[in-house]
């Protein structure tokens, strides 16, 4: 590697950090319930998820798009429910050989 | 465990745009060029051996990269990020599926055994530890040492056909050694000490897995003082010493001075240390 690569490698590592932490971060306090815009949960790619039947119990027009099945089965665009992962070495194998 | 295939097996819309990011990025491969009667069963079997070996190698890349990427969603990275990593995947799609023609190319056409619990997709650090550590090791070191050894491949290689494959997987692996550093040393900004420490720490295991993996099982004078290639007819192939020769060279002039740049001066007594270990068991 040239040293002009190296130097601008080691330029690269200085400033503001461009990834977070993820689902491990704290989670932020929760922004208020939007009053007249459109629910951010719903979008037409998300899987349905299991709804409160007692709390809602006539779905509206929009939810028709995400039409939430009352079953905790798994859907088919759901994926599969797994069990816990095993733990790895975490060393990826590449090599070619 | 399951076999490999490489197309459905239908006319399918699907397949139609799989051979379309499947294609070389530059030149054309010229399949139907081939003569497999013009080797010996043995050479086209050790070639066929060696191709198989790569698709399943092209595979692991395949699923590490595809599972990073959603990693990188959930980390909030920059959307660039995301299309870079739509090209690599993209490539080592190509790369899977070249080598698997490969073999169809040379008479012995194969579903390589893939066993899904050797993926390394599943893990239990957090997301943000997880995505630094398969970046340093499946970029940093494997993605930059395997551009080596295919641009050494592609020099041995005096078949046709194998020149316009391995030419081909040449071309991605210059952009993915890019990448590679690219990130590595972006991922090096903020987190914690602790988090910085346990990379350094890891990367002795590291080297020693990536030393295995090429054939590393003694000292660099060896794999220099051996010949790097076998005479006759050659498919992109290079012996023990050969592969050896480019992990050493490529963690002496690229893996080791680019760690000590992102902020991982322990790589070189890691790499010391290394060499001092097989040098013993010359």
């Amino acid at each position: 590697m040239r040293p002009h690569r190296l130097g601008r490698l080691t330029l690269l590592t200085q400033g503001l950090a461009l990834v977070g932490l993820g689902a491990f971060a704290p989670a932020c306090q929760k922004e208020p319930p939007m009053v007249n815009g459109p629910d951010p949960n719903l979008h037409l790619n998300a899987p349905p998820t299991p709804m409160d039947a007692a709390a809602d119990p006539e779905p509206s027009r929009d939810a028709a798009v995400t039409l939430p099945i009352p079953s905790n089965r798994p859907t088919m665009n759901a994926p599969p429910q797994m069990p816990p992962p095993p733990p790895h070495t975490n060393a990826p194998q590449k090599s070619n050989l | 465990m399951y076999s490999l295939k490489r197309v459905s097996g239908e006319s399918l819309s699907l397949t139609e745009e799989h051979e379309a990011i499947a294609r070389p990025r530059k030149g054309e491969i010229h399949w139907d060029a081939f003569d497999a009667t013009a080797y010996s069963a043995t050479e086209l079997d050790a070639a066929a051996s060696l191709w198989a070996t790569r698709a399943i190698q092209e595979m692991h890349s395949l699923a590490l990269f595809t599972h990073l990427a959603s990693q990188l969603h959930l980390l909030g990275a920059p959307l660039d990020w995301s299309g870079a990593f739509a090209r690599m995947i993209s490539d080592e799609v190509r790369h899977t599926d070249l080598c698997l023609r490969m073999c169809d190319a040379l008479g012995r056409p194969g579903e390589p055994s893939i066993d899904p619990t050797r993926l390394h997709l599943l893990e239990e650090r957090s997301p943000r530890v997880h995505v630094r550590h398969v970046v340093l090791s499946a970029f940093c070191i494997g993605e930059t040492i395997s551009g080596r050894m295919f641009k050494r491949a592609l020099k041995a290689a005096n078949v046709p056909l194998a020149r316009e494959v391995v030419s081909a997987i040449v071309i991605d692996e210059t952009f993915h050694g890019e990448l590679g550093w690219e990130l590595g040393a972006l991922l090096m900004r903020g987190g914690e000490n602790d988090e910085r420490a346990t990379l350094a720490g890891d990367l002795p295991k590291l080297f020693a897995h990536y030393a295995r993996l090429c054939c590393a099982t003694r000292g660099p004078s060896w794999a220099r003082s051996e010949p790097e290639v076998r005479d006759g007819s050659n498919f992109g192939t290079m012996t023990d010493a050969g592969y050896a020769r480019a992990f050493f060279d490529g963690m002496e002039e690229d893996v080791v001075p680019g760690l000590v740049a992102i902020g991982l001066p322990e790589a070189e007594p890691a790499y010391r240390n290394l060499v001092d270990e097989l040098n013993a068991r010359c």
